[in-house]
């Protein structure tokens, strides 16, 4: 049978050391287990602490431990006295050949009872985490609750235990083994959200995606424990009907939620934004293909010392996109502004060198260009070396209204020549 | 076979042992709601249900054996006395994914609303639109239908059905997720059992069904009127509710009208580009997903059903019939369109057409500006000298002869495409670097009569307002400047002009 056994051997056995293990005597009285706690915030292992009440007699006692199917850890098995009328010390641990079991044997200046706890790692238990929001109908926050899935496939039936399953604090009552129990770990109420409209082009090309972006630090209802990684499932609450009693929520989306450190970010791509529209384009730069590469001028030292310049042309790649934006997100059937986010991928040493917002109005053969101010609608984020975010408010936009916009990135490649030099007469 | 699934709500003292658990009520679902997505393969179900509980731990069961419900997205809500009713835990039995235990702490006894949620598999919806243009193709009269498939091996009677336009996010699929079987080596989920093992559970399972359908109401009076579709916006989707309560049959699609509008304003643009062979004009329709407008130009007054621009289009098949003045109808063409949003247009294509044609001559080509390497080879004990063109210029010609055979004023745009990145000389003027060495395609039409669009790097565009019985010409230029083809063997050499 699969169960951890554990048994007091009473008296005073001094010659117990010499006994092989297989004439050990077993007595048939089981102390029971009074509190167990099993501990699974570690991630890769389990640790299970139970403490039981044993009979001592005044001397030395032998206290028996042994288990069967069980994947304990045998070196990773503590034994502490908690409570003891008198001192009472461990003199050895002692581990019989080829079996799953171990004795202490204990010396007790009284004889009574005491509590011991024994600690040890177990196998074959694990927890996860999933999210549930329940987003406002105004998008502008939401309830988080975590959720810890435990499962035991250990062997053992845990009977009335608390469950520390990494985040929250959860109590449980009964554990049987084979079962898995999914409790509500914590709970944040009113967490902020960011709403974003993201458009990039190396995850999808002809669609805008929208993300939430959650905060977890206390200045946003969150912050009380780095979030596991984890499936967020997020729903919304619907405009209340007449019919309901309850509101109705419907499914937003779901998402992996990374593992989130405090006062990290978290982005939850929930669907994708159809009524905005980005497109995007490769175009020539300015001024034409010569300026796809600059030329630099460099002192030049010869070998005579006179001083003199060159002109190497290095690879300095400058790309012009355009961007065709349309924005025909409403709200209580008015057009609406959205905050959209376009993403690109650079590398090495970089510039944004150029910007221009045109204003496209008409169609066909009418179509005029009006360039626009951009400084208080367009914002261009250096995230890393690597990437970099244009920050876009757009406004709504019509079958004859449009918006383009231009960048120019100039990506400097200093090391590299682009091709040999061409000698002149 | 009507299948339900069985709630059973075992309720016992806080420090009973297991096996003193009673049966003492079975609740029916109150009302149902199916929430149906297009984009993927996922239905929300609400199922509402009356408990009654009594003070201390009670337990619930749920059991959902032969069906394509996801066992991760059970939610279990308390609708009422939340203060005094906690749900403690969800507990899966070993070795089973088809069945859970629902652990709830009351400090009351009496009835309590509870909701259960789940998503499930095998339901889904899609939209399919018949328009109806008139002789002119100027008006069109557009009908919009919404079909729900039912594949889920489940009836859901008297349902309230939702439909959600709008592409959610799923990271795993709803129909994997409730195939799974349970995790650990004990787990076994219903299609790894042996046959006898099955039989035991399908037999549990129709009882469990037999005692819940006793108690289940009678399914609505089929309605008189076709059901009204309502719809409402929700974050980035669009949720439209069929009014009143639907039978959703298993196998047995069902359609329903969403949309029915007169005299939608349309027109007919012909388009050629090199994106799709650039031989033949295709054809398209052209509508707005706007509100009617009147005579006088001002929005008018319709009922939702009858309007557009109230609620996007979501993505479906189109059908498009031509309506002759003596009613007979033509099939003009059928395909897919892309979801549509407010206030935006919709370009649903045709098909080719070829009352328009187009003949595309290279009138005249040419190399000039050759820059040559120049080597010998040993062939047979003999010297022969070879060039390699490093540098050139490749210039063509093309006229592009149009022709509309239609009897009315033809849109029509074309696209062609450059194999180098475009200098353009269009509407706007010669550029600055025309006589630039640069390497590219330097395009000289600014001889057409249109607008030129410059659409990216390759891509540029023209537009013709076609009178009927006019031939239009258009000549432009191309000249290719080629720059650094042949290898440079020695860039020491100085290279210099044949």
């Amino acid at each position: 049978m699969k169960r951890i056994v554990i048994t007091g051997l009473v008296g005073a056995l001094v010659g117990m050391l010499s006994i092989p293990a297989q004439a050990r005597i077993k007595l048939t009285t089981l102390p029971e287990r009074e509190t167990v706690r099993v501990d699974i915030k570690n991630g890769r292992f389990t640790l299970v602490e139970e403490e039981r009440t044993v009979n001592l007699q005044q001397g030395r006692n032998q206290v028996d431990f042994s288990w069967a199917n069980i994947g304990i850890d045998k070196d990773s098995i503590v034994f502490r006295v908690i409570k003891a009328d008198g001192d009472v010390n461990v003199l050895n641990t002692n581990y019989p050949n080829n079996e799953n079991a171990l004795y202490w044997t204990v010396s007790a200046a009284n004889a009574g009872p005491a509590v011991i706890r024994i600690s040890y790692l177990i196998g074959n238990m694990s927890a996860s985490a999933s999210y549930q929001g329940i987003v406002e109908n105004d998008e502008k926050s939401l309830l988080l609750q975590t959720y810890m899935t435990v499962q035991n496939t250990s062997g053992e039936d845990f009977g009335k235990c608390t469950v520390q399953p990494g985040v929250g604090k959860t109590t449980v009552r009964y554990f049987k083994n084979g079962e898995r129990k999914r409790m509500l770990a914590s709970k944040f109420t009113a967490v902020p959200i960011e709403k974003r409209f993201v458009f990039d082009p190396t995850v999808d090309q002809k669609r805008t995606r929208m993300y939430y972006r959650l905060l977890n630090d206390k200045e946003n209802n969150m912050g009380e424990f780095p979030l596991p990684r984890g499936k967020v499932r997020l729903f919304i609450k619907e405009p209340k009907s007449d019919d309901d009693s309850v509101r109705s929520q419907a499914f937003l989306g779901e998402d992996w939620g990374a593992y989130t450190p405090l006062f990290a970010k978290l982005d939850l791509y929930v669907g994708v934004a159809q009524d905005v529209k980005v497109e995007r384009f490769t175009m020539q730069p300015k001024g034409g293909p010569r300026k796809v590469v600059d030329e630099l001028t460099c002192p030049r030292i010869l070998m005579n010392g006179e001083r003199t310049v060159t002109h190497p042309r290095f690879r300095h790649q400058r790309t012009r996109f355009r961007y065709r934006l349309q924005n025909f997100k409403t709200a209580n059937g008015e057009p609406i502004p959205v905050p959209l986010t376009i993403q690109e991928h650079v590398d090495g040493e970089w510039i944004i060198e150029n910007v221009e917002m045109k204003e496209i109005l008409g169609e066909r053969n009418d179509v005029t260009e009006k360039v626009i101010p951009h400084d208080k609608m367009f914002l261009a984020k250096r995230i890393d070396v690597n990437n970099v975010e244009f920050e876009i408010d757009l406004p709504p936009t019509t079958i004859k209204k449009k918006y383009d916009l231009f960048v120019t990135i100039l990506r400097k490649h200093r090391r590299h020549n682009v091709e040999p030099i061409v000698y002149k007469d | 076979m009507r299948r339900y699934l069985p709630i059973v709500v075992l309720l016992m003292l806080a420090t009973a042992a297991f096996a003193s658990v009673d049966l003492v009520t079975l609740p029916t679902r109150e009302s149902t709601q199916l929430t149906i997505y297009n984009s993927e393969d996922i239905t929300m179900v609400r199922e509402n249900r009356l408990l009654t509980v009594k003070p201390g731990i009670n337990r619930i069961q749920f059991s959902w054996a032969n069906t394509l419900i996801d066992p991760t997205s059970i939610d279990f809500r308390i609708l009422d006395h939340v203060d005094k009713v906690d749900l403690l835990d969800t507990t899966f039995p070993s070795g089973r994914n088809d069945a859970l235990q629902w652990n709830i702490n009351s400090r009351m006894g009496g009835k309590v609303p509870v909701e259960i949620r789940y998503f499930t598999s095998g339901i889904t919806w899609k939209a399919d639109y018949v328009g109806m243009a008139n002789g002119d193709e100027d008006e069109m009269g557009l009908t919009g239908y919404v079909r729900v498939y039912n594949n889920s091996g489940e009836l859901y009677d008297n349902a309230q059905v939702r439909l959600v336009v709008g592409t959610i996010n799923l990271v795993e699929k709803i129909a994997d997720l409730a195939r799974r079987p349970a995790p650990g080596k004990g787990g076994r989920g219903y299609a790894d059992r042996p046959e006898e093992e099955r039989e035991v559970m399908r037999r549990d399972f129709s009882k469990a069904v037999a005692l819940s359908c006793e108690a289940m109401p009678a399914t609505s009076a089929p309605a008189k009127r076709p059901p009204k579709v309502v719809k409402q916006g929700l974050s980035e989707y669009f949720l439209f509710t069929i009014a009143g309560r639907q039978d959703i049959k298993n196998k047995e699609p069902k359609r329903l009208v969403a949309l029915n509008v007169d005299g939608v304003p349309l027109k007919a643009i012909y388009k050629l580009s090199d994106r799709t062979g650039g031989r033949q004009f295709t054809k398209y329709f052209r509508f707005k997903n706007k509100k009617l407008l009147d005579r006088r130009g001002k929005e008018q007054d319709l009922p939702d059903m009858k309007n557009l621009g109230l609620s996007p289009l979501p993505d479906g098949m189109v059908r498009l019939f031509s309506e002759y003045a003596n009613k007979d109808l033509a099939y003009v063409g059928g395909t897919t369109t892309k979801y549509v949003p407010i206030g935006d247009r919709v370009e649903v294509s045709v098909g080719a057409d070829t009352d328009i044609t187009m003949i595309r001559r290279v009138k005249d080509q040419g190399i000039s500006n050759v820059i040559a390497r120049q080597y010998k080879r040993r062939i047979n004990d003999e010297f022969v000298m070879y060039y390699d063109l490093l540098d050139y210029d490749e210039t063509f010609v093309y006229e592009e002869e149009i022709v509309s055979g239609k009897p009315m004023d033809v849109e029509a745009e074309i696209e062609r495409r450059f194999d180098a990145n475009v200098i353009l000389w269009g509407s706007e003027g010669k550029p600055k670097d025309w006589d630039s060495d640069e390497a590219g395609a330097y395009v000289d039409l600014h001889e057409v009569e249109s607008r030129i669009e410059k659409v990216d790097q390759n891509h540029v565009k023209y537009f013709l307002d076609m009178k009927p019985g006019r031939k239009w010409t258009v000549t432009y230029k191309v000249t290719y400047k080629r720059r650094k083809v042949g290898p440079e063997l020695n860039p020491e050499k100085r290279r210099e002009r044949l």
